[in-house]
């Protein structure tokens, strides 16, 4: 099936709809067209990771079934991206067949940044700010999927925006999915120390590419410093968008 | 009963199901250690708080040792004699430094050992160094024992150039070339260190506090 | 060292109130992380480095009771004497039998991880002999009894002041805050020792099979001197120390070190073949090599829990690792700590006592990246959890279903098909939707871990599907919205 097929987590879907827009209205404007299956539940990362893999069986499967007709499935999660290429072949280990499929429908699936620079080549897509940011590399993009260069190159390609060095960049957020909720004190150590930074680092706003991070961080600043802003990548893009000249 | 935890264990481990797989491929049967350079010897010693002085040929050896040690009061030099130092003069070298010199060889096993440990500085050959990582190699024998080059509080190797090797990647061929395998091979990368305290470094712990190396350019070593 | 695993929250919560003691544990993890990534960029091609000392180890690994077997033929012929224990228990004997047997009553000891598994020092103790650790940190914690703080440096937590007054007690020396000064102290308060002792104990960094070789790896030279004046030389090894040869140990040697402590190499590596031969006059008489097991040929049982084996112990996992690097050794509980603690001690303690180690993970997988021996540690962890929840009677885990499970089956019920995914959204937004204030949710009577530090943004008015429903819609009524193209939808 020809298009762009978007897989919407299911943490966008409840909580974070913008996020999901960003993302339609950005690959509009690179000239793609998104369609969306409302079929499509989760990928089932929060079972595979909390050991509970036999639950997640199921759902990969049905992901695969629900996907496979697709050329080329984009999302704008890395830890659902890393689940789908990555987890999928150990959840469907006993099941080589279903493996197979797993493994052959991975190839086409795609975190946003990805397939904005590595699929259609495009960096920049006519976003403007005048101001500092700073990027945090979200786990599942940076050491899970290798993807570093692309989420910084569509930054680049944001007029007067400034990339600023940001201390331990590359150090987990905290969250971890239940981590989060079964030793509170630890995650949020991690992530005072991750805002920490990110206030030192002088930007006016902190973006990231992954929902988890992006609630965890948004979370803590929204209780702790109101006025500090986080954004995941897609929205920041969408949001400074000049509009286009129509004919 | 220890013959049993024997068989228990290598039966257990041959029981899994493993992936066996013949030697390293990657290593070739044929290759040769490649030589080292000097200058790279000489930057990385700096690294590694190991001081050398780089002498033409074998005269010039005490004249190297009286570099290193010049500054320095003391009172006494073990030395492993040896033929890689015949007529290198370091017996006048000590009379200049005021220092006692004693040979191993003319002690009895426990004399020397206590010598070991109660000299200012114990000298000795290398038999091989690794530029990259400024070490000096010294293969155990009968003629080149292990203290006198870890107890005293000084250290000095005398390096011929044409021993020097490229990486630790050479020097683990040579080693694979030795048959037998001496009882001891220790690889010195400069001096004795910790930095247990407070993670502060700190030169000098149970070994030399001072390395100095006496590079003979000349000359071919045994 | 008696394992603490079980108390592992209560003590997450003392290491994260010690404010000094996390500092510490950040800079710490932070220096070595910069010396670690400062030193590979002396390799030409550090990946390429990484990968071959993985297959090494994988290699070595999947090998190893040949490896063994030919170590043990090898090490024999050049006069070394082999033994072999299956736990503790024998290893403790076959040793405290050597070194009784001869008399002696002063040992040096290099420093061992394995013999802090076997509590060797203690079982030596009991027997009359006077045990000295030689690495300084090692004996500033043995004679203040206290666990290591970090693998590599195991008292660098300790103040110069805590230090200064045990050598005071100790050695009566004037009080000093220096620590060159207090390493000197030490240098010549243990030099008796070694000169002294009867036996040197040591560990085993690598063991090489094809000449039958153990290598040893310091810098302080406390090895080498319990190596070559005393006349018993003990090597305690367990089983996955071997390679096949001198090339693949040389240069897992080097990435150790600079993977370790940043070092190209370290002030010494010592490459010992059998005791001294006739003639030579320093080095053992007599080396004894002592082959432990210690449950590992258990889980070697499991080719994927097997992988544990590669860990050549640098602990660059540590200073990689978002919860080490705030809570220090001590916290996990046994003489493994880090990453490595959390892979190592659940396969030799339980994994049912060892649970809080590996789900005290955020799987942000930076450990698995600086891994020498290509770890992959994620897939343990993912392994521990399953066996808790299902229990593996290989490794006697018993199965202790999670609290998180019944909600977990739920959730993938939910989810497994879209008509219960919406009936779910939509009551899980309606009860979302009572606790929203100015936009944000500061408290909800469940998930009371994440409010603790962190709100929820109130949930938009709408999910995603349902404004893409609309705006499909709308579309299919304008044929060219503002949006843009037509949408597809199937």
């Amino acid at each position: 099936m020809g298009g762009v097929s978007l897989f919407i987590p299911c943490s966008v879907d409840l909580l974070l709809a913008e996020l999901g827009q960003a993302t339609v209205k950005l690959i509009r404007r690179a000239g793609q067209n998104p369609f969306y299956r409302p079929e499509q539940t989760c990928c089932g990362h929060p079972a595979i990771t909390s050991g509970h893999t036999d639950l997640a069986v199921n759902l990969a499967k049905r992901f695969v079934e629900i996907f496979e007709k697709d050329d080329c499935i984009v999302c704008p999660a890395g830890s659902c991206v890393y689940t789908i290429k990555h987890l999928y072949p150990r959840v469907l280990k006993d099941e080589p067949a279903w493996q197979q499929r797993a493994r052959a429908l991975a190839t086409r699936v795609y975190e946003l940044s990805e397939y904005m620079v590595d699929v259609l080549g495009v960096e920049e897509l006519g976003a403007v700010f005048q101001g500092k940011v700073a990027y945090h590399e979200s786990c599942s993009l940076l050491r899970h999927l290798g993807i570093d260069q692309q989420p910084k190159r569509l930054i680049a390609g944001v007029k007067g925006a400034e990339l600023v060095p940001l201390t331990e960049a590359d150090t987990c957020c905290g969250f971890g999915g239940e981590f989060s909720l079964r030793y509170p004190e630890l995650s949020g150590a991690i992530l005072g120390d991750k805002v920490q930074n990110f206030i030192n680092s002088g930007a006016d706003v902190l973006l990231l590419s992954d929902p988890g991070c992006l609630l965890n961080i948004a979370g803590y600043l929204s209780r702790n410093h109101p006025e500090k802003k986080v954004m995941h990548l897609a929205q920041f893009l969408a949001a400074n968008l000049r509009e286009e000249v129509t004919a | 009963m220890a013959s049993n935890a024997r068989e228990e264990i290598l039966g257990q481990l041959r029981m899994a199901k493993r992936q066996v797989s013949p030697a390293n491929p990657a290593v070739g049967e044929s290759e040769q250690p490649v030589k080292g350079e000097v200058e790279v010897f000489l930057r990385e010693a700096q690294i590694v708080s190991a001081k050398v002085t780089v002498v033409p040929g074998k005269e010039a050896i005490a004249q190297g040792l009286m570099e290193l040690l010049g500054d320095k009061e003391v009172k006494s030099l073990l030395v492993v004699e040896d033929r890689r130092l015949d007529n290198a003069g370091l017996k006048k070298a000590a009379r200049e430094l005021n220092a006692e010199y004693i040979s191993a060889w003319d002690l009895s096993e426990k004399e020397y050992q206590e010598k070991a440990f109660a000299c200012d500085v114990g000298i000795t050959c290398c038999d091989w160094g690794v530029a990259e990582t400024a070490s000096v190699v010294i293969f155990h024998r009968v003629d080149a024992p292990r203290l006198p080059s870890v107890s005293p509080p000084v250290h000095i190797g005398i390096l011929y150039a044409d021993k020097l090797l490229k990486t630790m990647k050479d020097l683990s061929l040579v080693i694979k070339q030795q048959e037998p395998m001496p009882s001891a091979v220790t690889i010195i990368s400069g001096v004795s260190r910790t930095a247990d305290i407070l993670l502060t470094p700190t030169l000098g712990m149970h070994g030399p506090l001072e390395v100095g190396i006496i590079l003979v350019e000349e000359g071919e070593s045994v | 060292m008696i394992p603490q695993t079980e108390r592992y929250r209560e003590m997450v919560l003392e290491s994260l109130r010690n404010e000094r003691q996390r500092q510490l544990a950040g800079r710490v993890a932070g220096i070595f992380k910069f010396l670690r990534s400062y030193a590979l960029q002396s390799y030409e091609d550090p990946a390429q480095v990484m990968r071959n000392v993985a297959d090494t180890r994988a290699r070595s690994v999947e090998n190893m009771p040949e490896l063994l077997e030919r170590f043990e033929e090898r090490a024999a012929a050049a006069g070394a004497k082999v033994y072999w224990a299956r736990n503790s228990q024998e290893a403790n004997r076959i040793i405290t039998d050597i070194v009784t047997a001869k008399g002696i009553k002063l040992a040096v000891k290099g420093k061992s991880m394995v013999s802090e598994e076997t509590e060797l020092n203690h079982v030596l103790e009991k027997a009359g002999v006077e045990v000295f650790e030689g690495d300084l940190g090692e004996f500033i914690v043995q004679q203040l009894h206290q666990p290591p703080f970090h693998i590599v440096g195991p008292a660098i937590n300790l103040s110069a002041e805590e230090i200064s007054d045990l050598f005071v007690s100790l050695m009566g020396i004037e009080p000093t805050h220096d620590p060159v000064a207090l390493g000197r102290a030490a240098r010549v308060y243990l030099r008796d020792k070694f000169a002294s002792a009867g036996v040197g104990i040591t560990g085993v960094n690598v063991a090489v099979a094809e000449t039958g070789s153990i290598c040893l790896v310091e810098n302080e030279g406390n090895i080498r001197l319990a190596t070559s004046k005393p006349r018993i030389h003990i090597a305690l090894m367990s089983i996955e120390k071997v390679v096949a040869d001198i090339g693949e140990a040389l240069e897992a040697i080097g990435l150790l070190t600079k993977s370790c402590t940043g070092q190209k190499i370290s002030s010494y590596v010592s490459v010992i073949t059998g005791p001294r031969k006739d003639g030579e006059s320093d080095g053992p008489d007599e080396l004894h090599i002592v082959i432990l097991d210690n449950g590992r040929a258990a889980f070697y049982q499991d080719p994927e829990l097997r992988q544990a084996l590669r860990c050549i112990r640098c602990g660059a996992c540590l200073g990689v690792c978002p919860i080490y690097t705030r809570i220090g050794g001590p916290t996990y509980g046994w003489i493994y700590s880090g990453p490595m603690g959390a892979v190592l001690n659940p396969l030799l303690l339980g994994v049912n006592r060892c649970q809080d180690l590996f789900e005290a993970c955020t799987q942000c997988g930076f450990c698995q990246e600086v891994c020498p021996g290509g770890i992959k540690h994620l897939e343990m962890f993912n392994r521990y959890r399953q066996m808790v929840i299902h229990g593996y009677s290989a490794l006697n885990v018993r199965k202790e279903p999670k609290k998180g499970t019944r909600f977990m089956k739920l959730f993938a019920w939910g989810m497994g098909a879209a008509w219960r995914y919406r009936v779910g959204a939509k009551l899980g937004r309606f009860f979302l939707k009572r606790y929203v204030k100015d936009g944000k949710i500061h408290a909800l009577p469940i998930l009371k871990g994440w409010f603790q530090y962190r709100d929820l943004p109130g949930p938009a008015p709408y999910t995603f599907r349902e404004w893409w429903a609309s705006q499909e819609s709308k579309s299919v009524k304008h044929s060219a919205g503002k949006e843009g193209s037509v949408t597809h939808g199937q």
